[in-house]
């Protein structure tokens, strides 16, 4: 037993010392490689900068040869994000032709998940054939970050894959993030039958058709407003929520029964958010419903009716003020503050 | 001395063993928590550019108030305040709650961002101590100053998660600096698993030597003093290695109130943050455990290692030991208050490796330890133990803490890698040799007197001297 204490010792000594030694070692290791690429992109920095002045070719590429590729696709989407019009477009054809496009697919699926997930996100600035089949190859991605990174890509990217089936490639958790709504705000709106399909199927978990009425919300489109009703009498809160608030994004009278029957809906969150989507509108005949809201046990539908009530202008105001100075305790406090908070006297 | 009873040999091996069984479970507790950790890095989500965060996140990240409560703060609070206006994040307010600070807290505050009193309704859903006033800033209208009576940290929480309007809150100190894109990194979880997370936990790290200018950490630096330097180390074994762990298996027991992202429903369906607890953070989060387990919800508490947040190290003895003291007693009053949970098979993991955790770290652990310290030489001295195995036995217990905090820096240097030169690195290692010589003693001495105070009632927090960040680095 002396003999293992000992040994077990000086195991974790040597083990300790071999740790310390190696990450010292590796350390400097990755400071010389850091500085070799920062002396690479301050050479290659002012070829940047020149060819977005003179759009010269030749002299760019001649530049990028004399420097690591991995330079020049780090200052390639610094340089990308920033720019716009004609000179980004230009920058894009050029880096092209010097191979970055070229770099960024082929780490698609080569190296750690970082780069992978930095490539896929960086794509979509060089739209084309082969971008989009690497998105296709990414969306098999070990990474959910990647898989959606490529979806996204896909879609934006001007794919014509049904977005069922690109629902489908993706695994149960991706179906789960908020992402959703950006990748499904990317896709072009004469694609947005396809929206309408997921939201009406039975087969579609709520969270995403939660997801697809946040995204078809902003589109202006005053055609959904019939599917936003059904999936309010149809769906879980979460849905009918969605749907009511997209509802007041629309901001269309056609919305007005739908959104006065969720002020009486039995989830609080339903009832929060046809309070605004009422205000929206300009639903001056829901003034009653909502003061009876200035009653309801959540605060946050009590603050919603009564920041609605304010918004609906003069006789909403004066709904307010009247219940501030006569109704019930709770109506009472609730409209004081918010006129309060508002500026006005009670 | 070797004509000593037969019992006294007897009971002396009896306690050696129980002595050595804890010191091995306890091994095999850091062991476990170094494998997990090492797994989760390995599985961990991309570490992502703050400009790729931004384009991934910005338009589908939900609101957050960052609730920060101030107690005595005029060294700090105007700084932390402005690097929390600063932060890169699409939708949040900054709600500052004077805790009844007796110093010049808010004085600051008001003169730095042209407060005024305002009328701002708000959900008295948690009980705290009366409101005084709530202020709005001229500056910013991300910025909020609530007044009250003071009430201590819990209770200035809970007034802040009222005021709060957002479904996330982010607690924070006064006394810290956030990362500029430490917030859109740690809702990572609640974008991409929304239904499940209700809370996540981010790195916390010693701002001490580093330069603060513009309410941002511009040039990180080790700590000159000791103190601190060797606080880095056990920050990064205790907290690092730890959380990562814990989090890999979901089995997370503290996201600290230095630096904590939550989802506001849940908190207060459990009431908020316990007034008067001296571990409010470690019982808010055995609170939510308990709560989704008690309700059969499938949850997530996460722990992510890359937004960091800096905050002061005490660099005195006096200070350190209070802090070592209430932050035993704050585990103790959790252990004992929540009890029943231990090894109960309702609370699944939570009972069994979270609370088994404490109970061997926190309620026993430092008792063995100075047990352990004092008995092998006192066996030695009877006679009991050979010479040759009290020198092996503390070589063993010396190695295995030089390698444990030695391998946490593997997690630092493939992590967060936050510390620039190589040289800093180096002290670094120095630094996790010498920690277990002296400074992890004088750790367990703080404890043994946290255990002390608990049992005799104490509730006071102690006097927190800071130096503030404007010092810094002077």
């Amino acid at each position: 037993m002396l003999y293992g204490l000992w040994i077990s010792s000086l195991l974790l000594a040597t083990i300790s010392l071999l740790v310390m030694v190696g990450l010292v070692a590796a350390r400097l290791f990755r400071a010389h490689r850091q500085d070799r690429r920062e002396q690479a992109r301050k050479r290659l920095l002012p070829a940047f900068l020149t060819f977005t002045e003179d759009g010269d070719q030749e002299a760019f590429l001649g530049k990028v040869a004399t420097v690591p590729m991995s330079t020049t696709v780090d200052l390639a989407l610094e340089f990308l994000n920033l720019m716009r019009g004609d000179e980004h477009e230009s920058l894009v054809n050029v880096l092209t032709t010097a191979g970055v496009a070229k770099e960024l697919i082929s780490r698609v699926t080569r190296g750690d998940k970082t780069r992978r997930i930095h490539a896929v996100e960086a794509l979509p600035f060089f739209p084309g054939s082969d971008t989009l089949a690497a998105f296709q190859r990414a969306l098999k991605d070990r990474s959910a970050d990647v898989r959606l990174a490529a979806a996204i890509g896909l879609v934006a990217g001007g794919s014509t894959m049904p977005l069922s089936d690109l629902l489908d490639e993706l695994r149960v958790g991706d179906l789960a993030s908020r992402r959703l709504v950006g990748l499904f705000r990317r896709l072009p709106s004469d694609r947005s039958d396809e929206l309408r399909t997921i939201l009406t199927s039975r087969d579609t978990p709520s969270i995403v058709q939660a997801a697809a009425i946040e995204a078809l919300g902003t589109s202006g489109d005053y055609s959904l407003l019939p599917l936003f009703a059904a999936s309010v009498a149809d769906g879980e809160p979460e849905v009918s929520a969605a749907a009511i608030h997209a509802i007041g994004e629309l901001a269309h009278p056609a919305g007005a029964a739908t959104v006065v029957r969720a002020l009486s809906s039995e989830d609080w969150q339903v009832r929060a958010e046809a309070a605004a989507a009422a205000a929206r509108i300009g639903l001056d005949t829901a003034s009653r419903q909502l003061s009876e809201l200035l009653e309801d046990d959540e605060w946050l539908v009590r603050y919603a009716a009564s920041k609605a009530l304010f918004n609906l202008g003069t006789e909403g105001r004066s709904v307010l003020a009247e219940v501030a100075r006569n109704g019930k305790p709770r109506s009472q406090r609730t409209a004081a503050l918010l006129l309060a908070e508002e500026g006005y006297e009670a | 001395m070797n004509n000593w009873l037969p019992w006294t040999t007897g009971s002396a091996t009896i306690i050696a063993w129980f002595v050595i069984a804890c010191g091995l479970a306890q091994t095999a507790v850091y062991l476990l928590q170094l494998v997990l950790a090492a797994l989760a890095l390995s599985r961990r989500p991309p570490v992502a550019r703050a400009t790729l965060l931004w384009r991934r996140y910005s338009d589908v990240a939900p609101p957050v108030a960052l609730v920060v409560p101030a107690y005595n703060e005029e060294m700090n609070v105007v700084e932390s305040v402005r690097s929390l206006l600063s932060l890169e994040y699409p939708a949040y307010e900054v709600i500052v709650v004077n805790d009844g600070s007796r110093d010049a807290t808010l004085d600051r505050l008001k003169e730095a961002y042209q407060l005024q009193l305002v009328t701002r309704p708000y959900e008295e859903a948690l009980s705290h101590a009366p409101i005084r006033g709530i202020y709005a800033s001229q500056f910013s209208n991300r910025l909020f100053v609530v007044d009250k009576e003071n009430g201590g940290k819990a209770d200035a929480q809970n007034a802040g998660i009222n005021v709060s309007r957002a479904p996330l809150f982010c607690v924070i100190d006064a006394d810290s600096i956030l990362e500029p894109d430490a917030l859109l990194r740690a809702v990572h979880p609640f974008v991409d698993d929304p239904v499940r997370t209700i809370a996540v936990g981010g790195t916390i790290r010693i701002a001490n030597g580093s330069e603060v200018s513009g309410g941002r950490v511009s040039n990180v630096r080790l700590p000159r003093k000791l103190l601190p330097l060797l606080q880095i180390v056990e920050y990064l074994r205790a907290f690092l290695m730890a959380r990562l762990a814990w989090s890999r298996i979901n089995s997370l027991m503290l996201v600290s109130g230095a630096f904590g992202l939550f989802r506001r429903r849940e908190a207060v369906e459990v009431g908020g943050f316990t007034k008067g607890s001296m571990g409010e953070d470690l019982d808010f989060v055995v609170k939510l455990h308990r709560h989704m387990r008690d309700n059969r919800r499938d949850y997530r508490i996460e722990f992510i290692p890359e937004p960091v947040c800096w905050t002061e190290a005490p660099e005195s003895l006096d200070v350190l030991g209070r802090q070592r003291a209430r932050w035993q007693r704050g585990s103790l009053e959790v252990f004992f208050r929540y009890r029943s949970m231990l090894f109960n098979p309702r609370y699944g993991r939570i009972g069994f490796l979270g609370f088994g955790h404490i109970l061997l770290v926190d309620v026993i652990g430092p008792v063995i330890e100075v047990l352990g310290y004092i008995l092998m030489p006192a066996f030695w001295l009877l006679g009991i133990l050979a010479v040759d195995y009290l020198l092996a036995f503390t070589a063993l217990v010396f190695t295995y803490g030089v390698f444990i905090s030695v391998m946490s820096l593997i997690l630092e240097e493939a992590e967060l890698r936050r510390f620039p030169r190589a040289r800093d690195l180096v002290i670094l290692t120095l630094a996790a040799i010498l920690e277990n010589f002296g400074y992890r003693q004088l750790n367990n001495y703080w404890r043994l007197k946290g255990m002390w105070q608990y049992a005799r009632g104490g509730t006071g927090w102690g006097e927190m001297t800071r130096k503030g960040f404007a010092k810094q680095a002077k």
